[in-house]
């Protein structure tokens, strides 16, 4: 089995809306059954009859593949968190639980979650509706098969009342370069605050923001239709790539030369490092992304990029190699990774 | 000090502003005047905080969960269900909640086994749960009762 999906993964194929700003758009659907119990009281046993359950509703009417968690080391299970396609949560829980992978490799279906579903659709760029049909079209399909624990004031229940109703969580993936470099990023995020959407750096923690790369999302679940939801998170969403044009226009007018050192000097430190931690080659992959969303680095695809981004992180790494490698030894990898990708053009 | 703005409220916040001769005006707002500004934004608490928040501030009571177990205060502590049937079980205290986390009291989305019925059905559906949440708005809850039995009638109606 190759357990890195990474070449077919359609999210990073940089070829939906805007996807030079907006890299993926995601919706996650949150749904229990009726007959087990939630996550809080569901015993082992119970878990494994669930599991078990799913799967093979999935495998009889779907194409795909089904990852029991006991049977993956940790560095895949790492893996599938660095590729988007499970949440920390999940990568970090204890308990039994399963991924479900769409053979198409744009929906993952997380098994015994904080809920017993969640579905999850990965698109290229800026599609919140094109993502909502994929995983809807899941939903649908375990709904024919299986009873869903839901009630007529509450909608679809969830092990957390912040879920309840639709549960439905739509996403965009940001990448905000422009935005970051002429200050005005704060601004922005703040005013998509205000309007009740969660805003956050993709990697690392609170204001310590990588990669310029950002994501937002809807937090209320309930009294809203889905499409009313999706219609919520997608104008804002419009706005910030409007300003994040302005913003790189106003760039390449005002600072053309600085903008160029900038991408250019990052492009050759990423050609010709000996040694790449990941933060680094995250933020100069960031120079590097805007110079080619820009039209000034012609050499390479956005999907080379993005599959860049996501073959640099630690687990991603090791399997893309074959191998378990010690912190040192996969800096000294990943810059032969990007040396060798950045001459060879992927 | 009262507000400068709106001469009510006590004042809390000190700005300087460039004032339309060039020069420096000091202004001494409340709260809800810098808000009203732009000059203050209210720090928006995620509806997991908000959770916590209201699951702190909630009376202690003993009920317990037929179906699975769990005890109203383990509900409160961790803030999560033991099975779907607690909704059920704690309605009458999780209700206001609920409705103060996501500022609704109803789903007004997609339900079970929409995806089989014809197009028109569905249809109808949606235009009866938009008027439905129109009439919750509205605090029209007849009006509301009876649009809800007409969507009961369609669901059933298989």
């Amino acid at each position: 089995m190759n357990r890195l999906p990474i070449k077919e993964l359609p999210w990073l194929s940089a070829t939906g809306p805007y996807s030079t700003i907006v890299i993926s758009s995601r919706v996650r659907i949150a749904r229990n059954l009726k007959a087990f119990k939630f996550d809080a009281k569901l015993t082992d046993k119970e878990a494994e009859n669930l599991l078990a359950l799913i799967a093979d509703v999935l495998k009889t009417s779907t194409e795909g593949e089904y990852f029991d968690f006991s049977l993956l080391n940790p560095i895949e299970i790492q893996s599938l968190l660095e590729s988007h396609l499970i949440s920390p949560d999940f990568a970090t829980s204890k308990k039994k639980r399963g991924l479900f992978l769409l053979k198409s490799g744009n929906c993952a279906i997380m098994i015994n979650e904080e809920d017993h579903l969640r579905i999850q659709a990965l698109v290229s760029g800026f599609d919140f509706e094109g993502s909502f049909e994929v995983a809807n079209r899941i939903e649908e399909l375990l709904d024919s098969q299986l009873e869903l624990a839901f009630d007529e004031t509450f909608g679809y229940l969830t092990s957390c009342p912040t879920n309840v109703g639709t549960g439905l969580r739509v996403s965009a993936f940001l990448h905000l370069p422009g935005l970051v470099l002429t200050k005005e990023i704060e601004k922005v995020l703040r005013g998509a605050m205000t309007i009740g959407l969660a805003v956050r750096g993709v990697f690392g923690e609170g204001s310590d923001i990588r990669g310029n790369l950002f994501q937002i999302s809807n937090q209320i679940t309930l009294g809203s239709s889905e499409a009313e939801i999706i219609e919520t998170l997608k104008r804002p969403t419009e706005q910030i790539i409007q300003y994040e044009l302005k913003a790189r226009d106003s760039l390449s007018k005002h600072a053309p030369i600085e903008l160029e050192d900038k991408i250019f000097r990052a492009l050759a430190i990423l050609k010709s490092a000996r040694l790449l931690t990941s933060i680094e080659a995250t933020n100069l992959l960031s120079a590097v992304r805007l110079g080619v969303e820009m039209g000034l680095i012609k050499d390479y695809s956005l999907a080379l990029i993005n599959r860049l981004m996501i073959l640099l992180r630690p687990a991603n790494l090791q399997l893309y190699l074959g191998r378990s490698l010690t912190p040192n030894d996969r800096d000294i990898e990943r810059a032969k990774l990007f040396q060798r990708m950045l001459r060879d053009g992927g | 000090m009262l507000c400068d703005n709106c001469k009510k409220r006590e004042a809390k916040i000190k700005i300087k502003e460039i004032g339309p001769d060039h020069k420096i005006v000091v202004l001494n707002l409340c709260e809800e005047c810098a808000e009203k500004k732009g000059i203050l934004i209210k720090q928006q608490i995620s509806p997991l905080e908000k959770l916590q928040e209201l699951l702190t501030k909630t009376k202690k009571i003993d009920l317990i969960c037929p179906n699975c177990g769990l005890s109203f205060t383990d509900f409160k502590k961790r803030g999560r269900f033991g099975c779907s049937q607690c909704y059920q079980t704690f309605r009458s205290e999780i209700e206001r909640i609920i409705a103060s986390i996501h500022g609704a009291r109803s789903h007004t989305g997609k339900r079970p086994r929409e995806g089989e019925k014809p197009q028109s059905q569905r249809i109808k559906m949606m235009r009866l749960r938009e008027e439905l949440k129109r009439a919750l708005e509205r605090e029209e809850y007849e009006r509301a009762a009876e649009i809800r039995d007409q969507l009961k009638k369609l669901v059933n109606n298989e």
